[in-house]
């Protein structure tokens, strides 16, 4: 027996023969000869109903995800900034604007006075940080060149609670040359960069606004997660010995001011 | 199987609409049965491939320029359309028809009995099960069936030689084990 014969034998046996398969195909068509494209102008004008639909409806898909991303952004934009505007006791903030840096200044060459790095402490529940308390700096973060400078992710904490502001600015003690603050490209806990912007970089494929001054915002509860990300900036030129000025206010309403030297290998 | 083979006439029939079309699909309508039980093992199944393959020909038959290939191209949507009704969960598992305990068996006349068949045709590839139902089962030369599935006519000769070894290879082991 050839393989032919026994495809057909196979097959036979479940396909029955059907005389009234022509005239279903027939009704079927005959029925669904209404929906067929009308003839415009004496041409035969196809609607491709089902493959319109769907590029309409993965139009609208791409539309409605563009959407989402640049409402994202104006809304994190917009929505931080004006929580640090509307939230952030601005009398406050402005009274730490006004303080001097109390930053000590090094001869080019000179010992960079590093601050002590604290261990951490598993029965504080303290990680370890650059800083004296109540704010801790977690120093060197992960490290992103560009053309224009060195970019250093950074996390700050705050060892008290409370709701006041707190202010992060910074300088190289040999250069003199102002830290930059941006808004962490990674994070999603980003303390807030102020005061006007100084600069502009491309970090990570983004561009990043480089501000001279960042805060610690302890009233949005959004956006604290027990510290704030940030990616501090060093324009070329400078040397690496950075000094960092911590103002904030007590639980007592005092003001504080803590100072912190860390070097970078730039 | 009758060919519509007048490309000319077939335009101008098509011009008058669906009963020209219906007119020109009614040859079709048993090779496409046929090619769809071959692949689907399931008459009922079977049945509603070719509805849909009729809908879509009737759809797209404008964009048909070589209307010498009717036949090819008909069939090319009922095997599309198998593919599609396979991947469907209401045609989860081919069918293959009844038990082998309860298939009359003549042991004299049937080296293997359908259902082995059938088992070993499942088992191949989509191409390639369309293949061997277009040249097996509905006798289509081997051009059309290059035509149909899209392929040359050597590939399709080297495809088709490739499935009935393992076919075969397939029906033995099944012999074995019996």
């Amino acid at each position: 027996v050839s393989l032919r014969a026994q495809i057909h034998a196979a097959i036979d046996e479940v396909a029955p023969p059907d005389p009234s398969l022509h005239s279903e195909m027939a009704a079927v068509i005959h029925a669904h000869a209404a929906r067929r494209p009308r003839r415009l102008f004496g041409l035969n004008v196809v609607l491709p109903v089902r493959r319109l639909a769907t590029a309409v409806a993965a139009a609208l898909i791409v539309v409605l995800m563009i959407g989402l991303v640049l409402t994202g952004r104006v809304w994190r934009d917009v929505g931080i900034f004006g929580s640090a505007q509307h939230t952030v006791d601005q009398a406050k903030l402005s009274q730490l604007l006004a303080r001097p840096l109390l930053l000590p200044s090094v001869p080019v060459g000179g010992i960079c006075p590093d601050t002590p790095y604290t261990p951490s402490d598993p029965g504080r529940n303290f990680v370890g940080g650059y800083g004296s308390g109540p704010v801790y700096s977690s120093g060197i973060g992960a490290r992103f060149a560009t053309p224009s400078g060195n970019y250093f992710g950074a996390f700050y904490a705050r060892a008290d609670q409370g709701s006041d502001p707190t202010l992060v600015r910074g300088r190289d003690l040999e250069t003199n040359q102002a830290v930059l603050f941006a808004r962490s490209p990674y994070g999603k806990y980003s303390g807030t960069p102020i005061g006007k912007v100084v600069a502009v970089d491309t970090v990570l494929g983004q561009q990043v606004q480089l501000h001279a001054a960042l805060l610690l915002d302890q009233s949005d509860q959004s956006r604290f997660n027990g510290g704030w990300e940030a990616l501090q900036g060093f324009a070329n030129g400078a040397s690496g010995c950075i000094g960092f000025q911590v103002d904030g206010f007590n639980a007592d309403g005092t003001v504080f001011t803590e100072v912190f030297v860390i070097s970078y290998l730039l | 199987l009758q060919r519509v083979d007048d490309g000319r006439k077939l335009s101008l029939e098509y011009s008058g609409g669906e009963q020209a079309f219906t007119e020109l699909l009614i040859p079709l309508v048993e090779p496409g049965y046929r090619l769809a039980c071959a692949m689907l093992h399931d008459p009922q199944a079977a049945h509603d491939v070719l509805q849909d393959a009729s809908l879509t020909a009737w759809r797209k038959f404008g964009r048909l320029r070589d209307h010498d290939r009717l036949r090819s191209w008909f069939l090319g949507i009922v095997a599309n359309e198998c593919r599609n009704a396979r991947r469907r969960k209401w045609v989860a598992g081919v069918n293959l028809g009844l038990p082998t305990w309860l298939s009359v068996r003549s042991e004299d006349e049937r080296v293997v009995d359908g259902a082995d068949v059938r088992r070993a045709l499942a088992r191949l590839p989509h191409r390639d099960r369309v293949m061997v139902a277009l040249f097996f089962y509905l006798d289509l030369p081997l051009e059309e069936v290059a035509v149909t599935v899209g392929a040359s006519v050597a590939a399709t000769r080297a495809r088709l030689y490739r499935s009935v070894r393992r076919m075969r290879a397939d029906l033995e082991i099944q012999e074995a084990l019996q």
